[in-house]
């Protein structure tokens, strides 16, 4: 096989290990803009909760990153349903300049109180797994950490696409996504609901971040792109589908792969918001078919 | 039109009566913020009753639904159902007490088939627990939806969605149905068909509340009417008596 060829598959298949997580934290932010038409900017500062979690797990218990994950997921699920009660719910039908400010100040909250507690310093993970040799077939190498997290956050992408679609409580939640002056009089509870979805979409972010913990190091402000980068990729999958959202996540870890193989890494960032705004300009309901699920 | 119920034609005073009303709003007023769309409206539905709301746009008909169903509060005044206070009932709950509202302009949920539009509305665990048996029933009344069942909603006509709609609020197994303009922006044979659907549901004993703008049609499958204009209630009487009338002729058949 030429050399150019092997390299772009390469390019492509680290694309996809990362685009895994991307997915899982944009279908967390589609999750939440569906059913409750709000704009989460402080969806990558719940990601970071999420890394601080799994790491204080490793660092003061010595829990293994790959199961400290599980326990960001949850600790984020409690936690966001939380503020949903404390702060979103209140401000739900108010302006979309009002929720912008709310999400966005929970963010600034949540950054500089995790930097109060923790401080600025940066934090490496090193576990067994990311210290061994790749895993390589042909000429293909696959970094083993990304492997096992790109498998995980699968499952999480397939259950959570399953459960949208075929649960009870799924289908109340796209009937609210649809439809939300009509929900209730189907007997849906759409308060709770709306609570429930903002908690998920949050655990979503808080799972990312316990998987992403590994591959990165650790810092209050490590979020701020990834608010960015959902931002993009529910834009991609179309606003507020989460099938959307699941390939979004995937095209957008592809471009950037490739992107830092053939222009270096520096420019990864910036050919994400030359494709957000190529997507926005020539095809704002996103590059897959119906505006939202 | 024969009616299968008696007419409490005298209804002002049916309080003491044996029966008592399925549903019962006294002296209800609403606001959209500072605007008042309902000046205390009182009104009754017997068990069985069909009973028709008239009245031009605007006149509060379908704010009046709205509050019924639990979507809208009152500011004042009392709404029950089968003797129950449920002024402060948030819709949800009204509809496991049994109240159905098939709001105006359809509303069906365009992304999802027909049959999970059917699904959503037996989504209480009342109604769930005989969902086949209601999806049987709906599609024995709208053998048409039956060729639609993996449709997208918003794909359908506006005849179809309609028949949605009304077969969706069915599905909750509702004691009292409230129809909101089902004529609306439909052909006139579509009206006629969905007349037509209506009347069948009343076969089956369930009670309705109707609103509409299509008074002759609304009045014909109609027990009792109420004719609403601005916020209250201007005349009730039997749908017979409302068609002979006067000033209902005047100003609702242009006769």
């Amino acid at each position: 096989m030429p050399r150019f060829l092997t390299d772009f598959i390469q390019a492509c298949m680290d694309g996809l290990l990362t685009g895994a997580l991307y997915a899982l934290i944009g279908m967390g932010l589609a999750l939440i803009f569906g059913v409750m038409r709000i704009v989460n900017f402080a969806h990558g500062a719940f990601l970071m909760v999420g890394m601080y979690v799994s790491w204080v797990l490793f660092d003061k218990f010595q829990v293994n990153p790959y199961i400290g994950f599980l326990i960001s997921g949850l600790f984020l699920f409690v936690f966001g349903y939380l503020v949903y009660r404390a702060l979103i719910q209140p401000i739900r039908d108010r302006s979309d300049f009002m929720q912008i400010l709310m999400t966005t100040g929970i963010a600034l909250i949540l950054v500089d109180s995790v930097q109060l507690k923790f401080g600025a310093d940066y934090h490496q993970t090193i576990i067994d797994l990311t210290n061994r040799p790749p895993f390589s077939f042909g000429a293909f190498t696959l970094n083993r950490a990304a492997l096992l997290s790109f498998v995980i956050a699968g499952v999480f992408i397939v259950g959570l696409q399953q459960f949208v679609v075929r649960s009870r409580t799924g289908q109340a939640l796209r009937a609210i996504a649809q439809n939300r002056e009509v929900a209730p009089l189907m007997g849906i509870n759409v308060t709770m609901i709306q609570g429930f979805s903002f908690a998920l979409g949050i655990a979503m972010a808080g799972l990312a971040g316990g998987l992403l913990l590994p591959a990165l190091y650790l810092f209050p402000s490590v979020g701020e792109d990834y608010t960015l980068k959902a931002f993009v990729i529910v834009v991609l999958g179309g606003m507020g589908s989460i099938e959307g959202a699941a390939i979004g996540g995937l095209v957008l870890g592809m471009t950037e792969s490739i992107t830092s193989a053939y222009l270096g890494q520096q420019w990864a960032l910036a050919v994400d918001f030359i494709l957000f705004l190529l997507v926005l300009s020539l095809k704002p309901s996103g590059i897959f078919g119906r505006q939202r699920a | 039109m024969s009616t299968t119920t008696p007419n409490p034609a005298n209804t002002g005073t049916a309080v003491g009566s044996a029966a008592t009303p399925l549903l019962q709003v006294d002296g209800v007023t609403a606001f959209y913020r500072d605007l008042q769309a309902l000046f205390g409206i009182t009104l009754k539905v017997m068990p069985g009753e069909i009973v028709a709301l008239i009245g031009a746009n605007g006149a509060g008909k379908t704010t009046l639904l709205r509050v019924i169903s639990g979507v809208k509060q009152a500011a004042a005044g009392s709404v029950k159902f089968e003797g129950a206070d449920v002024s402060r009932v948030p819709a949800h709950r009204m509809v496991a007490r049994g109240v159905s509202h098939v709001p105006e302009g359809r509303q069906v949920f365009p992304f999802l088939t027909v049959r999970e539009n059917l699904s959503l509305g037996a989504y209480t665990s009342r109604a769930r627990a005989s969902m086949k048996q209601s999806m049987e029933e709906q599609l024995a009344l709208f053998p048409r939806l039956g060729e639609r069942m993996n449709q997208l909603a918003g794909t359908l006509s506006g005849g179809e969605q309609q028949m949605v709609a009304i077969a969706r609020g069915l599905m909750a197994k509702p004691k009292l149905l409230l129809l909101d303009e089902p004529s609306l922006g439909l052909a006139p044979k579509i009206v006629d068909e969905v007349f037509d659907k209506i009347q069948s549901v009343r076969q089956t004993g369930i009670t309705m509340m109707i609103v509409e703008q299509n008074v002759v049609s609304g009045l014909s499958i109609a027990d009792r009417g109420y004719v609403i204009q601005t916020g209250t209630v201007l005349l009730e009487d039997t749908s017979s008596n409302l068609l002979k009338n006067e000033m209902v002729r005047a100003a609702y058949l242009g006769l």
